[in-house]
């Protein structure tokens, strides 16, 4: 049997139906695919070239801060070396606390203060002031809640024979209460060692 | 010298601006629809320029160069021709040649309703025309130009009766050319920038003969140096053409009474005879046909046997050839004329022959668009992203050394803070602490001697590192301000004020108790 021929028209629809099909797969498969590639592109594009020019931007200062740097690296270890040095000469070494809390509540017992308290105590649980609590930190001293009753004058003279303890020693949070006609009172102090 | 008016200077002034309007509008090739006919015989070359004109074609120029000895070459014949025309704006070209051979057959009539020229006829015709060909027929351009069907049949050679079984047949003047001829017409009309519209025979001179009043059969004779040409028309329409040389010995008369009386065999009743040609223009006709018992014998006139007349007047008679090729062009159209045209096949049939190229074309067309298109947007991303590469690495570049900038920051600033902190130790370590110290117990000595005696102190508090609140209790009250006057006398204080004072009991058994606020100099250190 002999196969049927297309009609004129039929093959112009045959041709106009390939072209509608092609251009409908080109447009979905090749042009919208390839076309969101691109718009991917210039977005990075776009996006390194922002960065660039923000980066071009900022100066650069590397020369000057290592200069900066190499001029401060010996002035610190000089500084340090001082620190260390008064350090040593000045605040109680952790080896030895114990003895300069014993030379302080013999202070006091030689001024007729009755010590009543002298117990350590964790620097963030005493309510210092913030300049106080800097200080501590920055120097690494230890503190002790004293609390001593007697005469205000021994207590003053408490107080000035505390500069023959062998180490720098201050006091912080200082409340006298209970004077009376007999000049007696209560003190309660933070001993800084 | 003599004064000119505006007319004069506005006629010199028309009469400069028209050649180059004229020149301008030939240039635009739309516009420019000019004609050149062209004759190229071995002696003389002659040529008619045609116009479009408002009645139909008009003739505008006309040239003739000739040559004392015979001239084959064909570029030089057309040099020699254009050169005699000078500045031709004419840019389409028909050309008469006596290369075209001539023969004059039955062919199978087409079917009806076919457009075009049938490619059986053609076949044909070239199948007719081959043994009258000293050239290879596959090389031939072959011209079919039918006749009516009213015709007179050629006497030599009578119609085949038609076959039963076979296609009607109708008789018809075929033409050849070799197509190598062709090409060589071609190339040197493209040399002098004219474009070759066709090749027409010397046999469609008969067109010359085609004014309004012609009705009726009619005898054309083309007198020519050595031959004669004669054609029977009918109603303005060539029906046979007749060539007869006139030999050595022979008077040209007896030539032209020969083609004359074979033409009137078969035309029967004719009205007149009309002999043109480059030798009937100064013959005497009258005595050459005085005693000839037949129609009317007279000589061709351009403005009497045409459509269109000569525009500077009457043509002479040797441009009968051309002018016939002319009228038979522009009368009835390359296929009436038998004009030979390398496009042998019109562009309808052409499309029509080959249906599908025009879609196959058109699907072409379109996948080279996609195509197109596609490798654009593939090499715009592509050079996008080769771009981006080199930037990121660019990029990468700069980060690092912003990277190793920053951590030069950060160190700097760890260093600055670390040495801020070396002084403030350094600071405290000197003297800081001991000044501290030295503070607390200055103020405690001054209080037991700035205190006046009638107060009594209940309270020392120290709320920050430099500032005190003192209470206690007085029974005169003046002592308060005393005490706070003395206080502030102290080196150690810098500011002193009463913060409350309370009074309790009555009047001389009253009490007061007081808050005092003080803070402390700013230690150095």
């Amino acid at each position: 049997m002999a196969k049927p021929k297309m009609t004129r028209l039929q093959q112009v629809l045959m041709v106009v139906a390939i072209a509608v099909i092609a251009i409908y797969f080109f447009l979905n498969k090749v042009q919208d695919p390839l076309t969101a590639r691109l718009k991917t592109a210039v977005a990075a594009h776009n996006k390194v070239v922002q960065t660039i020019n923000t980066l071009q931007q900022e100066p650069v200062t590397s020369a000057a801060l290592e200069q900066s740097i190499e001029r401060l690296t010996p002035e610190l270890n000089e500084a340090e070396a001082q620190v260390k040095t008064l350090a040593a000469e000045t605040l109680t070494p952790p080896d030895k606390i114990e003895e300069t809390v014993m030379a302080v509540s013999a202070v006091a017992a030689n001024n007729g203060l009755l010590v009543q308290d002298l117990t350590p105590a964790a620097t963030d649980k005493l309510q210092l002031a913030a300049e106080m609590q800097r200080e501590i930190a920055l120097l690494q001293r230890s503190c002790y809640r004293m609390k001593v009753a007697g005469d205000f004058l021994d207590f003053i003279a408490f107080v000035r024979e505390l500069e023959t303890v062998p180490y720098r020693i201050n006091l912080a949070n200082l409340s006298i209460t209970g004077s009376d006609s007999y000049g007696r009172v209560v003190a309660e102090l933070v001993l800084v060692i | 010298m003599s004064q000119l008016s505006l007319k004069d200077l506005a006629g010199q002034a028309a009469g400069r601006l028209a050649p180059l309007l004229q020149q301008a509008l030939a240039a635009v090739p739309g516009l420019n629809r000019r004609l050149l006919v062209i004759s190229l015989g071995d002696f003389a070359v002659q040529a008619l320029v045609l116009a479009k004109g408002t009645a139909g074609p008009e003739v505008v120029r006309f040239a003739e160069a000739t040559f004392e000895t015979s001239v084959r070459n064909v570029r030089t014949r057309l040099a020699r021709i254009l050169e005699t025309l000078g500045d031709e704006t004419a840019c389409q070209v028909l050309i008469v040649s006596p290369e075209v051979r001539f023969l004059a057959a039955e062919l199978p009539e087409p079917p009806k309703r076919r457009f075009g020229r049938s490619p059986a006829l053609a076949e044909g015709a070239r199948w007719e025309m081959a043994p009258f060909l000293d050239f290879p027929s596959e090389r031939a351009l072959i011209g079919v130009s039918r006749l009516h069907r009213d015709g007179a049949p050629h006497p030599e050679e009578p119609p085949e009766a038609p076959a039963e079984d076979g296609p009607p047949r109708r008789p018809a003047w075929i033409f050849a050319l070799d197509r190598q001829l062709y090409d060589t017409l071609k190339r040197a009309c493209r040399e002098h920038k004219k474009r070759l519209l066709g090749v027409l025979p010397e046999e469609t001179f008969g067109w010359a003969l085609t004014g309004p009043d012609k009705e009726g059969a009619a005898l054309l004779i083309d007198w020519r140096l050595y031959e004669v040409l004669g054609a029977l028309t009918r109603d303005g329409k060539p029906l046979r053409v007749l060539r007869e040389p006139i030999r050595g010995g022979e008077e040209d008369h007896e030539v032209l009474a020969r083609v004359i009386d074979e033409l009137l065999l078969d035309a029967g009743e004719v009205s007149e005879v009309v002999i043109g040609g480059p030798q009937a223009e100064k013959a005497d006709l009258s005595r050459l046909f005085g005693g000839h018992g037949g129609p009317l014998v007279r000589k061709w006139s351009s403005e009497q046997d045409l459509l269109f007349a000569a525009a500077s007047g009457p043509l002479p008679a040797r441009y009968l050839g051309l002018l016939g090729a002319a009228a038979g062009w522009t009368a009835a159209g390359p296929r009436a004329g038998g004009a030979l045209i390398d496009v042998s096949k019109p562009l309808p049939v052409l499309i029509r022959e080959h249906v599908h190229a025009l879609p196959l074309a058109l699907l072409g067309l379109l996948a080279l668009g996609l195509g197109g298109q596609y490798l654009h947007l593939k090499q715009k991303t592509y050079r996008l992203e080769s771009k981006t590469v080199q930037l990121g690495e660019q990029k990468k570049t700069l980060e690092e050394a912003a990277n190793a900038e920053s951590r030069l920051k950060n160190r700097y600033r760890d260093l600055k803070q670390r040495k801020s902190e070396l002084a403030r130790k350094n600071d405290l370590l000197a003297g800081g602490l001991q000044e501290r110290h030295r503070q607390l117990l200055g103020l405690l000595r001054d209080l037991t001697t700035r205190i006046p005696g009638d107060i009594r102190l209940s309270r020392l508090s120290q709320f920050s590192d430099r500032i005190f609140f003192i209470e206690g209790t007085t029974g005169h009250y003046p002592a308060i301000t005393e005490c706070v006057v003395s206080l502030k006398e102290s080196p150690l204080v810098e500011k002193c004020q009463l913060e409350k004072s309370t009074r309790q009991g009555e009047e001389r058994e009253a009490n007061y108790t007081f808050t005092i606020r003080l803070r402390l100099e700013e230690r150095h250190g």
